[in-house]
């Protein structure tokens, strides 16, 4: 049995190396992969040649071990480790009825798992050993990977007992206990290190790395990361065998959880809320779409997470600035402009619930007595809303915490009118960038489907470059828009200047994102279903 | 009530259909038979306006399709043979989607009686992933049914259904025809299609070989009084 495992893992390695292979035949994959690959040698270029002092170690140990307890709560929460060991429905079929353990059922799912945690650890190792010995390199290859496959094991085991937690409840409700107490986790680690003095983020992840309840708490994530930072082959030895006793842990939790459960429903994965409102009877075509695509989003347990974080975000400034820390709260206003912005340009790739979501269904749509810009204007308002309240809530939240902030370039006066102007071109920017994403599902719908990958180096270059792509779009899209506002700005005065401009904008972009739905419904209308076969 | 000639379709050189013109009156039901690949399922795709033909004309209820096809689709129900279904959305809100883009008026009627009539009102706030092959089905069934379309078009209807499905979706199947709905359905089962069609097109490399009745098709079989399967067979070698 064991020689047909082996075959059955080294024949789809084969297969599937030769098919990734065979897809940078068409250009999509060949740009995605030179944006990839241009986009780790800029990470490498960036990266700190040779070693830092033992202060930046302690705070990179420390971010190292924040980013690790970020990915091992969101697993628990979210249960991301379900796809990595779901079964195929080959694998069901032919694997689970065979006479062999799921136990080895398992370990194929997990030696599979492998290439990945390899090529990451490669990458990694790449990315961080500029300047290095070979001897440091080769040691931090190993660390990096006793980390990745930690984690990997780490996600597997914990999306396998939410799913066993959906049967039993005496089980479901341990978890859920065990899921509060890690999300307590957070302010227990940040508490202590958030002070007045402290508003930058250097001296607070400083303050986070001698902080005694947080160092506690850390303290099984910075075992895992430790044989990252040894300097020597001893230190490195003395260091690995707690990361690897970690890792074998994992591997027995996960080995004897098995994947016979893998054809019971999770519905801890798929929650069911209610949509926002029920759809009347009678309406616009384009309003039911938009309903659709809104209730898509209800029914996303990230999205109701994210909503969560949003609303804690939104919380913080204000209870920091009633606490007198007007520091660490002028310090997260920063983060919250920025998170804004990088928002707004690159949120239309990542808010997917338009016509990229209903990209298999297009026969279905195609049957439907509906004009094709009814179908483009309610799932794009749809993303475009999700997305601009998103941007909106960061921005309100910004403004809110760096109120009374007297540092460039943010305005020293009339900054409610400001703020009123930039709140007017969110919704037209928002939803011309959907716009765009969805253009590329009608236009060009093989690379649309590209961008929907994750975890691939190929998918990484998609992303980037179709990112790169929408803000440059983007920016032609605005050129006539800001051409007229600043016209508006040389020929008047007053203190609500910046609003009438940003009208002037938000309006004109507005009549183009109309033209680009009229557009779209008329090519959308004209999509041969074989074609799009042939293309994808 | 559908009038389909000269449909053509070719996917690069190999043709799917090849200039098939056939019609189906209110009431009737006619059975697209034929082996795989014989151009089935693109006929029933270019009816229902997924793909566009490359030379012929639909007319469901006298409207055409390329021209008008919002219109046409109005009087269309369409079941695919992969039942095809928002994962986001439960089994009431599908048909409440379905039903409002279709403009039906009394939805809020139709619905508690057409989830009783499918089996599904137990099920109606369950999405798709958490129900069996035979139910998604008979959603798919129900999205079809809920405007009650003139024209009905069934690929492959009865696949994955269990006996007690197979029996309801002929009913379902008669009721609509009885209705006066002009349906248009593919399958392999011939006994099935036996049963429930007034007519039978045999299709091979996308062109009708034979048109008639059940009965005609299979006396031109190559035995006396023999079955429809027979002269299908016959037909297709």
């Amino acid at each position: 049995m064991s020689g047909a495992i082996g075959y059955l893992l080294v024949r789809s390695a084969w297969n599937r190396t030769r098919r990734i292979a065979s897809e940078f035949k068409k250009p999509g994959p060949r740009i995605a992969a030179v944006a990839a690959i241009g986009y780790f040698v800029f990470l490498a270029w960036l990266s700190p040649k040779g070693g830092g002092g033992t202060h930046d170690t302690q705070i990179a140990a420390v971010v190292g071990a924040l980013g690790l307890m970020v990915l091992v709560i969101s697993a628990w929460l979210l249960g991301t480790g379900a796809k990595l060991v779901e079964l195929g429905p080959a694998e069901r079929a032919l694997l689970l009825p065979a006479p062999i353990s799921t136990a080895r059922v398992m370990d194929v799912k997990l030696m599979r798992l492998q290439a990945t945690a390899l090529g990451n650890a490669v990458m990694w190792t790449a990315l961080t050993s500029g300047g290095q010995h070979w001897d440091t390199i080769g040691r931090r290859a190993v660390a990096f990977w006793v980390v990745i496959t930690t984690l990997q094991l780490h996600r597997i085991g914990a999306a396998r007992s939410r799913a066993s937690a959906a049967i039993h409840p005496a089980l479901r409700r341990i978890l859920g206990l065990f899921g509060i107490g890690l999300v307590a986790l957070v302010p227990v680690v940040l508490s202590g290190a958030i002070r007045e003095s402290a508003p930058g983020l250097t001296t607070f992840l400083g303050d986070l790395a001698v902080n005694r309840w947080a160092r506690a708490v850390l303290m099984p994530f910075v075992l895992v990361l430790r044989p990252l930072t040894a300097a020597s082959f001893r230190d490195w030895t003395a260091m690995l065998w707690p990361a690897v006793a970690i890792l074998l842990l994992h591997y027995i939790w996960v080995r004897q959880l098995g994947p016979e459960l893998e054809r019971e429903p999770d519905p801890l994965t798929s929650p069911k809320g209610a949509p926002m409102w029920m759809l009347a009877p009678r309406g616009s075509a384009a309003g039911a779409f938009f309903w659709k695509n809104l209730t898509a989003l209800v029914r996303r347990s990230t999205a109701v997470l994210a909503v969560a974080v949003a609303v804690a975000v939104m919380m913080l400034p204000v209870g920091l600035k009633s606490a007198g820390r007007v520091g660490a709260s002028e310090f997260l206003g920063w983060m919250l402009l920025m998170w804004s912005l990088l928002l707004l340009l690159m949120g239309p790739q990542f808010v997917r619930n338009d016509l990229r979501r209903d990209q298999g269904m297009l026969a279905l749509l195609r049957t439907l007595p509906v004009r094709g810009y009814d179908v483009i204007l309610g799932s794009s308002t749809a993303a475009a809303v999700t997305l601009a309240s998103g941007v909106l809530a960061l921005l309100l939240a910004g403004a809110v915490a760096t109120a009374g902030s007297q540092q460039p370039p943010l305005p020293t006066e009339n900054r409610g009118v400001w703020l009123l102007a930039a709140m007017l071109v969110i919704g037209p920017v928002s939803l011309a960038g959907i716009l765009l994403q969805n253009a590329a599902v009608i236009l060009l719908p093989a690379w649309s489907r590209m961008t929907a990958r994750r975890g691939t180096a190929t998918a990484l270059g998609t992303n980037l470059a179709n990112s790169a792509l929408t803000i440059l779009i983007l920016v032609v899209l605005s050129v006539v828009p800001a051409g007229l506002a600043l016209l508006v700005w040389r020929g008047a005065d007053g203190v609500w200047l910046p609003v009438a401009c940003a009208l002037v904008a938000a309006v004109v972009l507005s009549v183009e994102c109309w033209g680009m739905v009229r557009w779209l419904g008329v090519r959308f209308e004209q999509i041969d279903a074989s074609t799009r076969a042939a293309l994808d | 009530m559908l009038e389909v000639s000269g449909l053509a379709k070719s996917f690069g050189k190999q043709v799917a259909v090849g200039g098939l013109s056939f019609g189906v009156g209110s009431g009737e039901v006619v059975g697209l038979v034929g082996a795989n690949g014989a151009g089935k399922t693109t006929t029933l795709l270019a009816v229902a306006g997924v793909l566009k033909p490359d030379a012929g004309s639909v007319l469901i209820g006298g409207v055409d399709l390329a021209a008008r096809p919002v219109e046409a689709k109005r009087m269309l129900g369409f079941v695919p043979d992969e039942p095809a279904l928002f994962d986001y959305l439960s089994v009431e809100e599908h048909l409440r989607f379905i039903g409002r883009l279709y403009g039906v008026a009394d939805m809020e009627q139709r619905i508690p009686a057409l989830l009783a009539d499918l089996e599904l009102g137990d099920r109606r706030t369950s999405l798709p992933d958490e129900l069996s092959r035979g139910m998604r089905q008979k959603l798919a069934l129900g999205c079809a049914f809920i405007h009650d379309p003139r024209v009905l078009l069934l690929d492959e209807p009865l696949t994955g259904l269990d006996p007690v499905g197979i029996r309801r979706m002929k009913d379902a199947i008669r009721r609509k025809a009885a209705d006066g709905a002009a349906v248009l359905l593919s399958s392999h089962l011939l006994g099935v299609v036996s049963e429930l069609c007034s007519r039978v097109i045999v299709l091979g490399h996308g062109r009708a070989l034979a048109e008639g009745s059940p009965s005609e098709i299979a006396a031109r079989g190559p035995t006396l009084g023999g079955s429809l399967e027979d002269a299908v067979l016959d037909l297709l070698s």
